[in-house]
């Protein structure tokens, strides 16, 4: 399914990872698609590529969870468009996935490099 | 999927429309967007957008990939698919419409067999605990190979005290007057021991049935009988006031106390010969109860064996209890042995070959029918090789590729499943009502569902499979080159597979079509068997003579002489004559220990030497000629000369070159052993007089007046105009003689022979039809495969025209490549015919399962449809314009 992926040095984004990064996104007010495209790519110094593909059905996925919602509003350049914003859920999950993530890399790290990773612990 | 999610999907369900126009809308404003910013970056507005495309990736994609989440998406795949699938077949008519056909009727004929099969040979008896009921029979050695009825005496004898078997019951039926309840009419009575319910673990519809005091004939109290449901059905119409209501039969009035449960019977009755009243054993023998009489009258037994007993236990348990009652009445069991079988196999008979023969016939067709999908299939996917190469190219998955076909090849097997349950529910209705009649438990046949889904599943999947092969082979590296070869290319290493299908067909059809000759000649060999009689215009029926009313020979003889003469001077009778055995009735009267005078090898006696006692008349009705001495005359009677005659095959057989007229012959002992002998007068041409398919035995005729006991004897009536006609006037005369004289089994010769061979010319046309549906099937399918080379081949053959290549010749290529399958075909057709034609051995009438007639002819046949079914596409190659084919990519 994901496919595309064109730039060599770019990573991808695994489906977890993507709904994280949206929720994280939204935290800030709301936005439209394409305006976390463009979050996610350019806070990640373009080495994350959102692949589009994931992007809509990601948002339909957590719009069923409940955890955005959205509404059809005006972009800066006057486009009727739909913005998402976190609602009460989505905050709560958000803060349950970042200390998932949180978790998950710390492991990562120890197992790669462990030294490293208990000094960074200290 | 959590519940919140589902219920969310349920509820978008309605909004389907709206969302997915929100969600294209969201899309547009997000390319938009990118577009405007690929502008500020300072691309032209073509140029932005064709970047902004880019960037995004495949719309229609991302967008079918974010409906998924919220709708049920493989239910729409699957509506879609279905949708797509029907439309293609709709476009396709003449594929679609051989294809649905071929499904229906492989799934047609095979599930009507095999019910057939299912319910007569498989499906176990429908009484309680079936497969240890037994049947018990008597036999003699002068009636080898019968099974005969069990004497009401040797039942009781075996009604206690046996250790593999128990529950011993008895019946046997009688055909009644029934006068009050609707127009008078008879009825078939089978008279019963009242254990003869439980043994078959059977609970009355209504009321009772016998109580054990009820068979006691000391009991004298009021006389009880219980209705059979169709007759309760068709006399009272179903009315639950019968009981206690009264049935008057041969003038006894009965009370009615129950009603059996439907579909209840004995096993073997069914159709004409289906119980109409139940009565207990009671009432024959209530008055004539003595030792004579328990001693002859006899009837069927049934018994469970018992738990641990085999057919064969309780076989050599019977031959000591047989020998043993010989010993203790001799006068009546003397020589008499007692056997038993399943009921199941009595059940049966000799169905089992036939029926296997026709179930192998309709497996055959299956698989043809298999091939016929699988070879359709094949062609149309390759055909559509560019159809998924592009799909693939525009981003569908491989698994969604397949799963369009499997879904496809549903929407197929659907139509052609539903036009095969049809016609498997009318094969099974046309079965029963073109079916010979004595076909056991016909009335039990339904389709059976089971095989029903299982022949679905078989034809389902040799056409799935098929479909699938094209896909699986799609490689993606190819995707490309596939697209631009529009379908023409690549295919060519896979029409080996096509070929080798065709091969398989052709083969299967041609053993079938090989069965089917050799049926069709063994038919017409039993139907143009020269019996050596004239058997047109002759009426025959029974006429009992019981020892009550006949106790001596001189009774009988005054009778027989007296109805003889009395049927012969009626107006329209060419003349009369009476035999002791029913000619053509399928059995012999067998002599044991025949003795010639003058031959030493017969001084010990020689037996299975049939033996017939006739009237004088006998030879002349018949026209049997007489080849040399004279026939029996009416001085031929008691008092006289002992007199015989003998077949031509018997003087040959016994006397080789000696004029056997004026010696003597025996087959038969006095009380002291001496043989009684008798001269022989005559001797006449040898017939097949106990059935079409017997040959002519040494037989010897004896004058039927010189004979001590005739307890029953078959009247013959040859007739000027139709048989039939005469028959009221006859039972007068009959009846004139003695008013209760009971006539059975009346039937013209000629009804005879067309019972008789009414089963194997069923059997002939039911295989004559498989094999023409094969060939049907076969000719299609090799019609499809060479007009699809055909079709492959158009450029080269464009190119072979367009240097010059002559007509002749393309039709050559073309023929070569179809001819070439279709031998190869018959070769393995009849390698199979070869292995397969044995097991038929069984059912054929004067052919030999390797007939090499009917190999040729079949192939011969298989050769010209194949022939016709490749010319009509190598006429086509001929007409190849050679510019539009080398235009044609």
């Amino acid at each position: 399914m994901k496919r595309m992926v064109e730039a060599p040095q770019r990573l991808e984004l695994f489906q977890g990872t993507l709904d994280l990064l949206i929720l994280r996104t939204l935290r800030w007010g709301s936005m439209h698609g394409y305006g976390i495209v463009k979050f996610i790519e350019q806070s990640s110094q373009e080495a994350f590529h959102v692949d589009h593909g994931s992007l809509y059905p990601a948002l339909q996925r957590l719009q069923q969870e409940g955890w955005i919602s959205a509404e059809w509003g005006t972009s800066t350049t006057k486009r009727r468009a739909k913005f998402y914003r976190l609602t009460a859920a989505g905050r709560r999950q958000l803060a349950v996935e970042q200390s998932r993530w949180k978790r998950f890399t710390a492991a990562v790290a120890y197992v790669l490099q462990p030294r490293q990773a208990a000094a960074e612990e200290e | 999927m959590s519940l919140q999610r589902l219920l969310a999907r349920l509820r978008n369900l309605s909004k389907r429309a709206q969302i997915d126009e929100e969600l294209g809308e969201e899309i547009d404003a997000h390319m938009e967007m990118e577009q405007a910013e690929q502008v500020v970056a300072g691309h032209t507005p073509d140029r932005a957008r064709a970047e902004a495309l880019r960037a995004f990736g495949n719309v229609t994609l991302s967008r079918e990939d974010a409906q998924a989440v919220w709708r049920f998406q493989w239910i729409e795949t699957l509506w879609q698919d279905a949708r797509h699938g029907a439309r293609t077949l709709r476009r396709n008519l003449g594929f679609t419409a051989v294809a649905v056909a071929t499904l229906a009727l492989g799934i047609g004929a095979t599930t009507s067999i095999f019910s057939v099969v299912d319910t007569i040979l498989l499906r176990p008896l429908p009484y309680k605990d079936s497969q240890k009921l037994i049947a018990v029979y008597s036999t003699y050695p002068r009636f080898q190979g019968m099974r005969l009825a069990v004497s009401m005496r040797d039942w009781s004898e075996m009604r206690s005290n046996t250790h593999s078997f128990e529950q011993a019951a008895f019946f046997f039926e009688e055909q009644m007057d029934l006068v009050g309840v609707t127009e008078p009419e008879k009825v078939w009575t089978y008279q019963v021991s009242p254990g003869l319910f439980q043994l078959l673990g059977q609970q009355p519809a209504l009321g009772r049935f016998f109580l054990p005091q009820e068979e006691d004939p000391g009991q004298g109290q009021g006389q009880v009988g219980v209705l059979s449901w169709k007759f309760w059905q068709a006399d009272f119409g179903g009315n639950r006031g019968v009981l206690g209501q009264t049935l008057a039969l041969d003038g006894t009035e009965y009370t009615i106390v129950g009603v059996s449960a439907h579909g209840f019977d004995l096993p073997g009755a069914s159709g004409e010969y289906s119980t109409q009243v139940w009565l207990p054993i009671q009432r024959s023998t209530g008055s004539a109860m003595n030792a004579h009489f328990t001693g002859t009258l006899a009837g069927g037994m049934l018994a469970r064996l018992t738990p641990s007993a085999s057919v064969h236990d309780a076989n050599v348990e019977l031959q000591t209890i047989g020998d043993a009652l010989a010993r203790e009445y001799p006068e009546n069991d003397k020589n008499w042995s007692l056997q038993a079988m399943s009921v199941q196999d009595q059940v049966v008979g000799d169905q089992r070959t036939p029926l296997l023969v026709l179930l192998g016939a309709v497996g055959l067709l299956l698989l043809i029918a298999c091939a016929n999908v699988a070879s359709l299939v094949l062609s149309r996917g390759l055909k559509r090789e560019s159809e998924f190469a592009v799909r693939t190219a525009l981003g569908a998955s491989r698994s969604r590729v397949v799963r369009q076909l499997v879904t496809e090849s549903l929407v197929l097997a659907l139509l052609g499943g539903t036009v095969g349950v049809l016609l498997a529910i009318g094969g099974v209705l046309a079965f029963r009502s073109f079916a010979p009649p004595n076909l056991p438990r016909l009335e039990e046949i339904r389709p059976d569902f089971a095989v029903l889904w299982m022949a679905m599943g078989i034809v389902l999947f040799a056409g799935a499979i098929s479909g699938l092969a094209p896909v699986l082979q799609l490689g993606r590296p190819d995707v490309i080159t596939a697209v631009k070869q529009g379908g023409a290319g690549r295919s060519t290493m896979r029409s080996g597979l096509r070929g080798a299908v065709v091969v398989v067909e052709v083969g299967l059809a041609l053993a079938l079509t090989i069965g089917s000759l050799l049926l069709m000649r063994s038919l017409s060999n039993l139907t143009n068997q020269p019996t050596g009689m004239r058997i047109d215009h002759v009426l025959t029926m029974n006429l009992q003579l019981p020892q009550s009313r006949y106790p001596d020979r001189q009774h009988g003889e005054a009778f027989v002489r007296q109805i003889i003469e009395n049927i012969r001077a009626l107006p329209g009778v060419e003349s009369a004559a009476a035999a002791d055995i029913n000619v053509l009735g399928g059995g012999d009267n067998l002599a044991s220990r025949v003795r010639v005078e003058g031959n030493p090898d017969t001084a010990q006696g020689v037996g299975n030497i049939a033996l017939s006692d006739v009237t004088p008349g006998f030879f002349g009705l018949l026209g049997i000629s007489l080849l040399e001495g004279r026939t029996f005359t009416q001085q031929d009677a008691s008092g006289a000369p002992a007199v015989a005659m003998i077949n031509r095959k018997m003087a040959d057989t016994f006397w080789g070159k000696r004029d056997p007229v004026g010696t003597r012959v025996s087959f038969d002992t006095d009380a002291k052993g001496r043989p009684i002998w008798l001269t022989v007068v005559g001797v006449v041409a040898d017939t097949r007089d106990s059935s079409l398919e017997t040959p002519p035995k040494p037989e010897i005729y004896a004058p039927l007046l010189q004979q001590t006991v005739f307890p029953s004897i078959a009247l013959m009536i040859r007739t000027h105009a139709g048989a039939l006609a005469i028959l009221p006037a006859v039972k007068q005369q009959i009846w004139k003689a003695d008013k209760e004289g009971p006539i059975t089994d009346v039937e013209t010769l000629e009804g005879v022979v067309t019972q008789d061979v009414a089963e194997p010319r069923f059997r002939t046309r039911l295989l004559g039809v498989f094999a023409a549906l094969g060939l049907v099937l076969a000719a299609v399918g090799i019609y499809g495969v060479v007009s699809y080379a055909v079709a492959q081949r158009t450029r080269e053959i464009g190119i072979r025209i367009a240097l010059g290549a002559q007509t002749s010749s393309v039709i050559a290529l073309v023929l070569r490549y179809g001819m070439t399958l279709v031998g190869t075909g018959i070769l393995l057709g009849a390698a199979l015919a070869l292995g397969l034609s044995r097991l038929m051995a069984g059912v054929l009438f004067g052919v030999g399962p390797l007939d090499g007639w009917a190999f040729l002819a079949s192939s011969l046949v298989l050769a010209s449809i194949g022939f016709a079914a490749c010319y009509i596409p190598a006429r086509r190659a001929m007409r190849v314009d050679p510019l539009i084919a080398l235009r044609y990519e």
